[in-house]
């Protein structure tokens, strides 16, 4: 099947839904979170879950592996953890009969989908090591690149509750992230399914719904979506919107934003736009499919200043504001 | 790019849709706007009717001229096919799918699946209702303001209620009497044409200004209507002195020569004086003529008043030459104010006939009435109809007038005179009857509180027809 013919969205949209249905035996109430994550994932993006513990972030990680049959590491960032236990390391190779020699040993990195679960709880060195793998999906360790499996996506988890002995993600870091989604508490009706199924004997097995190489097709396919002019006008009027420094900035973002989101924030905007066309059924992005994602791809995105911070301005309450007068604007006719 | 006659027809459909709301939509902004400007026309045209009467009938037509432009101008625009795309995405709730195959619809596998795709949208969607615009209460309020405005302006009645008889329509009636006025004054320098002249020249000042406020009309032409009153007031007091004077005068020749053949006037009492001037100084009847002089003082002839007074105190036959011959000059003056006195009530209805016209509609109350320049000589003509006619009657009984005087028994309190009336002879009845003079009481009267009261001049026409109205009209059998 040629990736390029529109014939293809069928079966695509067929293969994500078959995707949702499996992750959906393990993951309840999360069906936002769930259709969020793999949008990024085959955008090929990577996802910064933030949640109190206990919502199933990891489960849902570990459930995705088990529905796209792909090799699956997890890593429990600490603050001791240190990059060669993320990247990998030469360890000296002593066999009888020779000499003794480096050999390269790959560190959990070396899989298609990482879960680096607290990644906020290590320190700085050991989270930029993850910024090579993350943006050019390769590793160099002694001088020697070595390319990543394709494909290859971070799933990192963080609390936004314990700061205490915590370092913040670098903003290079942050904007490396496709999406970053906040994981809420599933409503009453979820959690008792929850309850249902984590209490009670249950023998639900994942089926892989495609595998890795399938998804690299799905996600070529969906870069050929075609996007009106305008709404790739729109997009960069949506992202542009968050700097303070345009003279299209509201009065809040110039007042509580310091520096606005990236074109990474573009990118992510229209690339997950475009999936999200296919599987509502369209040839073509609208402007709802912008809207839909301005949160996830724009609000790790933004930096807001200190006086957001010393007034609780969250940058999520901005990009809304921002959402609701782009909305009203094209609106208008 | 556009290849489905569906999708054009669609278009077509949201491009006449599109052109509507924006005329609407300008409309909407426009009339607020012309609201406001209606409003402030019509606040002007009532504070100044003068000036904006007729510049916020312009605005107005200008701005009725600017709406129907805003209203066209929408309606004739080109709407570009990305506009009309996002119209027809609005009105059907399209996802940008009409937008999107202006856009991108050409040729090849993705274009023709976004056209399939887009068809099959349009095919399914809902059309829009054909709704109107819903009339919310602001958008009734500024019609519902803009209309009065623009009535206001508009419509004759309301600025007429607050706008003095500026139009020179409005003025013809006093026009009228002023020309009456000047024709008269002179064609007639002596009978009445000095003091009419008077008055008209009061009366062309007063007209001067005839952009100038109704008030100030209506105060201006008072003032005449005061000076005509006050001339009218002294003709009618020499009208009734003037032949107690001519009695006094033949009497002071002779005062034993029963009044055989009484003077007919004043004048002709004095001729015959004069011809025969007394010898006794001073005249025997001298009480009588400074009682006559104190009436005549008292009535404002002050003139007449001391010509007679120094005959009454004339001591030798040059000081009554003198005193005649003051005397003399006058009562010439005296005898042609009390002859004017018909011509003076004739001018006072005219000019009150005339006052009535400037609101527009009495304008007929002037034309009952003739006019001072077509009456002829007195006694022949339609002027010499005076309204009190006299008769030889009335004028014997004049002339048999006696005054007695009468010396009361307390001294100290100064002598009394008693003025007797011998009636006619052989006629007992009045040639006025009761109703007229009950009539003529009660419209003096009406003037003397008129004037004496302390009334604005301008509500003195009113007062004055107050009167008028609560005056008996019908005449007692």
């Amino acid at each position: 099947m040629n990736s390029a013919d529109p014939s293809f969205a069928t079966e695509f949209r067929e293969k994500i839904r078959r995707l949702e249905t499996e992750v959906g035996k393990v993951i309840v109430g999360q069906d936002k979170v769930l259709e969020e994550v793999i949008i990024a994932i085959v955008a090929g993006g990577h996802v910064l879950l933030e949640g109190v513990p206990g919502l199933g972030k990891t489960m849902l990680v570990r459930s995705l592996a088990s529905a796209l049959d792909l090799s699956f590491q997890r890593i429990q960032f600490t603050p001791d953890l240190m990059p060669a236990d993320l990247l990998g390391t030469n360890i000296l190779v002593e066999e009888a009969g020779s000499h003794p020699r480096f050999e390269f040993s790959p560190g959990p990195v070396f899989c298609n989908l990482l879960l680096g679960d607290e990644i906020n709880r290590a320190t700085p060195k050991t989270q930029s090591a993850l910024l090579e793998a993350m943006q050019e999906q390769s590793v160099t360790i002694g001088g020697k690149t070595r390319p990543l499996d394709r494909p290859f996506f971070v799933l990192a988890t963080q609390n936004p509750l314990e700061m205490e002995g915590t370092y913040p993600l670098p903003e290079a870091q942050l904007d490396r992230f496709f999406f970053k989604l906040r994981v809420g508490y599933p409503d009453r009706k979820a959690f008792e399914e929850i309850l249902r199924r984590t209490t009670e004997p249950n023998a639900t097995t994942i089926e892989a719904a495609f595998n890795g190489t399938e998804l690299n097709q799905l996600g070529d396919f969906a870069k050929a979506v075609p996007v009106p002019p305008e709404i790739r006008s729109r997009a960069a009027d949506l992202v542009m919107a968050t700097h303070p420094e345009t003279s299209g900035a509201s009065v809040a973002v110039k007042k509580f934003v310091r520096y606005g989101a990236s074109p990474r924030a573009g990118q992510a905007l229209l690339l997950a736009s475009k999936i999200r066309a296919l599987l509502q059924g369209r040839f073509h992005v609208a402007s709802e499919d912008l809207l839909a994602f301005a949160l996830p791809a724009l609000r790790h995105r933004v930096l807001l200043n200190f006086e957001a911070q010393a007034d609780g301005i969250d940058a999520d309450v901005l990009i809304s504001e921002i959402c609701e007068e782009k909305s009203k604007a094209w609106a208008a006719i | 790019m556009i290849s489905s006659p569906e999708f054009q027809v669609a278009l077509g459909s949201a491009v006449r849709r599109q052109r509507l709301r924006l005329a609407a939509r300008a409309v909407r902004y426009a009339l607020p706007l012309a609201a406001g400007i209606a409003i402030v026309g019509l606040v002007l045209a009532f504070v100044d009717p003068q000036r904006f009467a007729s510049s916020s009938r312009m605005t107005l037509l200008l701005l009725a001229l600017g709406l129907l432009a805003v209203c066209l101008v929408p309606m004739l625009r080109r709407i570009p096919a990305a506009q009309a795309a996002k119209a027809l995405d609005h009105d059907l709730q399209l996802p940008d799918s009409a937008l999107a195959w202006v856009q991108l619809g050409g040729t090849g596998p993705w274009a023709e699946a976004l056209k399939s795709e887009s068809l099959t949208r349009l095919r399914s969607a809902v059309p829009p209702p054909q709704r109107e615009e819903k009339m919310t209460i602001k958008l009734a309020m500024t019609l519902i303001l803009t209309l009065l405005g623009a009535a206001g302006i508009w419509l004759p009645a309301i600025p007429k209620a607050v706008q003095g008889p500026s139009m020179p329509a409005d003025l013809t009636s006093l026009d009228q009497v002023l020309e009456d006025w000047s024709a008269f004054a002179g064609e007639n320098p002596d009978r009445g044409g000095k003091d009419v002249k008077k008055a008209a020249e009061a009366l062309e000042l007063a007209l001067q200004d005839r952009e100038g406020d109704r008030a100030d009309l209506l105060v201006r032409i008072a003032t005449v209507e005061d000076q005509l009153q006050s001339q009218l007031s002294s003709a009618q007091s020499l009208e009734a002195l003037l032949p107690a004077l001519a009695e006094a005068l033949a009497a002071s020749v002779n005062p034993s020569q029963a009044p055989s053949s009484a003077p007919s006037s004043a004048t002709e009492a004095l001729e015959k004086m004069a011809a025969r001037l007394p010898t006794n100084f001073p005249p025997a009847n001298a009480a009588e003529l400074e009682a006559l002089a104190r009436q005549l003082t008292d009535a404002g002839h002050t003139e007449l008043a001391e010509a007679l007074r120094a005959l009454a105190n004339a001591t030798d036959g040059r000081q009554a030459q003198d005193a005649l011959n003051k005397l003399s000059q006058a009562l010439s003056g005296a005898e042609a104010l009390a002859g004017a006195k018909r011509i003076l009530e004739l001018a006072m209805m005219q000019l009150a006939a005339a006052k009535e016209g400037t609101g527009g509609d009495t304008k007929g109350a002037l034309s009952l009435l003739p006019k001072l320049s077509e009456l002829g000589n007195p006694g022949s003509g339609a002027g010499s109809d005076t309204e009190f006619p006299e008769s030889t009657t009335v004028r014997d009984l004049e002339s048999a007038r006696l005054l007695a005087p009468v010396t009361s028994a307390n001294q100290s309190t100064g002598e009394s005179r008693v003025q007797v009336l011998p009636s006619a002879q052989g006629l007992q009845e009045s040639p006025r009857t009761a109703p007229s003079n009950t009539a003529a009481r009660q419209g003096w009267l009406s003037e003397e509180a008129i004037t004496s009261e302390e009334l604005p001049v301008v509500h003195r026409a009113t007062v004055r027809r107050y009167f008028e109205s609560i005056r008996p009209k019908t005449e007692m059998p």
